[in-house]
C-alpha cells in the first residue's frame, strides 16, 4: 500500500518536473514591445506600449494540406464574415518557407482595427501569428511586427 | 474707325507683351494620393474646406474621390491635414512636371502671331474696302488665335502657383463582421474581437 503511494508521488513529481512541450519554433521580439503570459494556450504574446497586441500559437495540420489551401480557406472565411481585406502579401520567414499574410479591417469600439493574421505551414502545424490595433497606431508598429513574423525558425524538422 | 481698331490691337499686342515679361518657374506639382476614411462624405467636406481656407479651389468630387487644387506653398500643411482626416495615408505619390518646353510653345506662338498681327494693321492703311475686309478677317482669326494661347498660357500659370491633388478614398462599413462558422476549428479561432478579448488574459 505504502509502495503504491510512494509510486503515486513519484509519478506525480516526475510529471510535473518533465519539461512542457517546447514551441515548435522560435522567433525575435517585435521591436518596441513586452513579452506577456499567455493563460489561454497561446504560445507567445507580446504587446506594444498603446496595446497593439501581437501573438502566435499553432494549430493542427489536418487535413494536411498546403499553405495556399489554408490561406484561400481563410480569406474566404473572413471575407465571408464581412472583414475587409486590406492587404495580402507573400512573408518569406527565416528558413525560406512561405507565409502569407492579411490585414483584415474591422470596427472595433468607435475607431477602426487592423487585424493581422498571418499563416505559414510546417509538417503537422499550422503556425499563426496575429495582431491588432487600431489603424493609425498599427502602422507605425508594422513593419516590426512583420520582422518579428520573418524571424520564425522552426525547431523540429 | 480704322484708327480707333488699331489702337485696340496694338493695346492688345502691348498686354501681350507685358503678359510674356512675367516671372516663369517651370514646374507643376501634382500629388495622387490613396486615402482610408471612414466617411467619404465627411472627408470630401474637410478637404474641400482646408483647400479653401488655404487659397485653394475645389474642382470635383465623388463618392470614390476628390480633387482640389492647393496653393504649393500649403502643399506640407495640407499633408499634415490628410494624416489626421484619414484613418491612414495608403498611398502618396508626388510628382513635379517640367512646362518649360509648353512655354516656350506657346509663347513663340503668340509671338509670331503678333508679329504677323503687326504687318496685318500696316497694311490696312494702305488697301482698298475689299482688301481691308480680307484682312480685318485675318486679324480677327489671329486674335483669336493669339487669344487661345494666352488663355493656355494662364491655365499654365494657374498651375504653377497651385498644385493639382487627387484624392481617392478607401472607406469601410461601419457593420461590425458577422461569426459564420468554418469547417476548420483553427479559422473559428480566429477573429479580432476574440483576440482582443485575449489580450486582456494575458499576464502583461
Amino acid at each position: 500500500m505504502n509502495g503504491r503511494i510512494i509510486l503515486i508521488i513519484l509519478l506525480v513529481l516526475f510529471f510535473i518536473s518533465c519539461p512542457s512541450t517546447p514551441p515548435p519554433f522560435s522567433i525575435e521580439k517585435p521591436v518596441g514591445f513586452a513579452i506577456a503570459e499567455s493563460k489561454d494556450g497561446g504560445l507567445y504574446s507580446a504587446v506594444s506600449p498603446e496595446g497593439i497586441i501581437f501573438g502566435i500559437k499553432t494549430a493542427e495540420n489536418y487535413p494536411v494540406k498546403d499553405i495556399e489551401f489554408w490561406s484561400d480557406a481563410l480569406k474566404n472565411q473572413f471575407i465571408n464574415n464581412g472583414y475587409q481585406l486590406y492587404k495580402e502579401e507573400e512573408l518569406l520567414i527565416e528558413n525560406g518557407s512561405k507565409g502569407i499574410y492579411f490585414e483584415w479591417l474591422a470596427p472595433y469600439s468607435s475607431s477602426t482595427y487592423i487585424y493581422l493574421t498571418f499563416i505559414t505551414v510546417k509538417g503537422d502545424n499550422i503556425v499563426i501569428a496575429e495582431a491588432a490595433g487600431e489603424v493609425k497606431l498599427f502602422a507605425n508598429y508594422r513593419e516590426a511586427i512583420l520582422e518579428s513574423i520573418k524571424s520564425i525558425t522552426f525547431n523540429l524538422d | 474707325m480704322k484708327i480707333i481698331k488699331v489702337t485696340i490691337i496694338l493695346l492688345f499686342i502691348c498686354s501681350s507683351l507685358m503678359f510674356g515679361q512675367q516671372n516663369i518657374s517651370y514646374l507643376t506639382y501634382q500629388l495622387d494620393i490613396f486615402l482610408l476614411v471612414l466617411d467619404p462624405d465627411q472627408a470630401a467636406i474637410d478637404i474641400i474646406m482646408f483647400a479653401e481656407e488655404s487659397g485653394g479651389y475645389f474642382l470635383h468630387s465623388s463618392e470614390q474621390g476628390i480633387n482640389v487644387r492647393i496653393p504649393i506653398n500649403n502643399l506640407s500643411s495640407f499633408t499634415a491635414f490628410l494624416r489626421e482626416t484619414g484613418e491612414e495615408v495608403e498611398d502618396y505619390s508626388p510628382t513635379a512636371i517640367d512646362i518649360r518646353e509648353e512655354i516656350i510653345y506657346l509663347e513663340s506662338g503668340i509671338n509670331s502671331r503678333q508679329e504677323i498681327l503687326e504687318k496685318n494693321i500696316e497694311l490696312i492703311e494702305e488697301t482698298n474696302m475689299e482688301d481691308t475686309l480680307a484682312i480685318e478677317a485675318e486679324i480677327i482669326r489671329l486674335l483669336n488665335e493669339i487669344e487661345q494661347l494666352k488663355g493656355r498660357l494662364r491655365r499654365i500659370d494657374i498651375e504653377r502657383g497651385y498644385a493639382l491633388v487627387n484624392i481617392r478614398f478607401s472607406f469601410l462599413s461601419r457593420s461590425i463582421p458577422n461569426n459564420i462558422e468554418s469547417m476548420f476549428s483553427w479559422i473559428n479561432s480566429l477573429g479580432l474581437y476574440s483576440f482582443l478579448e485575449k489580450g486582456n488574459t494575458y499576464e502583461w
